[in-house]
């Protein structure tokens, strides 16, 4: 794995014209409208790595093919969470669940697991905290996250993660709860919140002007890859959520370095209620 | 023990309460199964020292058998719901061996399909509740999960209650003094009126010694 930027804090500029990230490349101009011809080129992702924050990814599985990592947050002897490479694949089926969507959507695209999911619950938040940390020092151009915490001790570092993310133009995307919980880090406006929608059409996207939920995606009745080559039905939020990084990865494939400012607006425009998903 | 769990152990008629609290987490088993028509409902507490799930109530298949027991929490889909925060509807989980497996030696019952909820209250994972096999035809998939938020709410509640329950009933039987508060307590719920206004007097008696 070669590691991005270095650590997972932010270089600050505080004047026009430092540019401590490097000059990322931007379109040239801007088509109006925007259509989801532009904004998704060819439609594979080439060029674009997605992190997939889970349960781990199945090797080589039919939906999902090869993956370009996997690694898992581990416990060492000294009590501290450590990212190291994982072999054990997939320990529910989600994950694996989430990379066939993503693969589906953009299947030229580099996925990359990081199972932050098993190390129980009293390690569950400090988990999450160092795999998405992690994520962050890969710069990975997405992270998917069909995941959330309760804990308000983690919330406040993944805020803080979430905006370093935000600033560094690593997109996060993560998943909103469909019943009243207080959770994150879906309710920070750094990230892409995700619902669900009942359209069988995965490139549907529905903008919801009224967030905290910001988009819908297919999350009814989607058929995904699951555990030993298998494949399963399933509905929820977590699964409408790697459509959107499905799409978020086409986007910045066509369109490398636009800033999660910028893919939430292209996002915005391509929603089927904003301009009929021209 | 907070002073609260103390105020409850105190309380005449404790017992009762812990009683009634089981027979509405069974309740809300029952409901859920009926108003989903699904084959079961369970509700299943975190018990996270030994990181594992209890069934704790069952409506439906495997009602008589499956009170009390245990399966590893932190695997399978009802693992992956409590610790993503997130549900889920699975449905065909039959062409899937390996979960179906899974689920048979967690539950004793092979589904075609499952919901699964995570029951959070105040900020921490208390337990998941299953719906196996629901015949909502028109609120399949995402639906479902709708239909299904309220009773897991209810779940959550009761849930807690139901564990405060326990944690009161281990504190007393580890501790001497709460056992003899405890036995007393009883011993005075059951006086006839006239002795417990004695017993009254008494205990006035002692707490101005005190």
């Amino acid at each position: 794995m070669t590691p991005g930027r270095g650590g997972a804090e932010l270089s600050l500029s505080w004047r026009l014209g430092d540019d401590p990230a490097g000059t990322a490349p931007q379109p040239a101009s801007w088509p109006h409208p925007i259509s989801k011809e532009w904004a998704w080129g060819d439609g594979s992702g080439a060029g674009a790595r997605v992190c997939i924050l889970d349960s781990g990814v199945e090797q080589d599985h039919p939906q999902v093919g090869p993956i370009q990592g996997a690694y898992a947050v581990q416990e060492t002897q000294g009590g501290q969470s450590v990212v190291t490479e994982d072999t054990e694949g997939d320990v529910c089926g989600h994950g694996t669940a989430c990379a066939s969507i993503i693969r589906s959507l953009a299947p030229a695209c580099e996925i990359i697991s990081v199972r932050v999911l098993g190390l129980g619950y009293f390690g569950s938040g400090e988990a999450l905290i160092t795999g998405l940390r992690w994520a962050l020092e890969q710069d990975f151009d997405v992270i998917n996250m069909s995941l959330s915490t309760t804990k308000p001790e983690v919330a406040r570092t993944l805020y803080h993660l979430a905006d370093v993310a935000y600033f560094r133009r690593n997109l996060i995307v993560a998943s909103a709860h469909n019943t009243p919980i207080e959770s994150f880090p879906w309710r920070f406006a750094s990230v892409i919140s995700v619902g669900s929608h009942k359209q069988p059409d995965p490139e549907l996207l529905v903008y919801n002007p009224a967030p905290p939920v910001e988009f819908f995606a297919r999350g009814d009745r989607v058929p995904v890859g699951w555990l030993n080559g298998g494949e399963m039905v399933c509905s929820g939020n977590s699964f409408a959520t790697p459509h959107v990084s499905g799409m978020c990865a086409r986007i910045l494939g066509a369109h490398g370095g636009l800033t999660p400012y910028q893919v939430k607006t292209v996002l915005h425009l391509i929603a089927g209620n904003v301009t009929g998903g021209t | 023990m907070e002073g609260q769990d103390l105020a409850l152990l105190l309380g005449a008629g404790s017992a009762e309460n812990g009683r009634a609290h089981r027979l509405l987490l069974q309740s809300i088993a029952e409901t859920t199964r009926a108003a989903c028509v699904a084959q079961a409902c369970s509700i299943q507490r975190l018990d996270i020292a030994r990181r594992e799930f209890v069934f704790e109530a069952v409506a439906g298949q495997g009602e008589d058998s499956m009170i009390g027991r245990r399966y590893p929490s932190d695997r399978g889909i009802a693992g992956w719901t409590l610790l993503s925060r997130q549900s889920i509807v699975v449905d065909d989980v039959s062409v899937e061996p390996s979960f179906a497996k899974d689920v048979a030696e967690s539950t004793g019952y092979v589904p075609r399909s499952i919901v699964a909820f995570p029951l959070i209250k105040d900020d921490a994972p208390v337990g998941v509740m299953e719906v196996l096999d629901y015949e909502l035809d028109e609120e399949r998939g995402i639906g479902c999960l709708e239909f299904v938020a309220p009773f897991a709410g209810q779940a959550s509640i009761v849930l807690q209650l139901v564990e405060r329950d326990r944690t009161v009933g281990e504190a007393v039987e580890a501790d001497a003094e709460l056992r003899e508060l405890a036995a007393l307590t009883s011993a005075f719920s059951a006086l006839s009126e006239e002795k417990r206004q004695t017993a009254v007097r008494l205990l006035r008696l002692i707490r101005e010694l005190m």
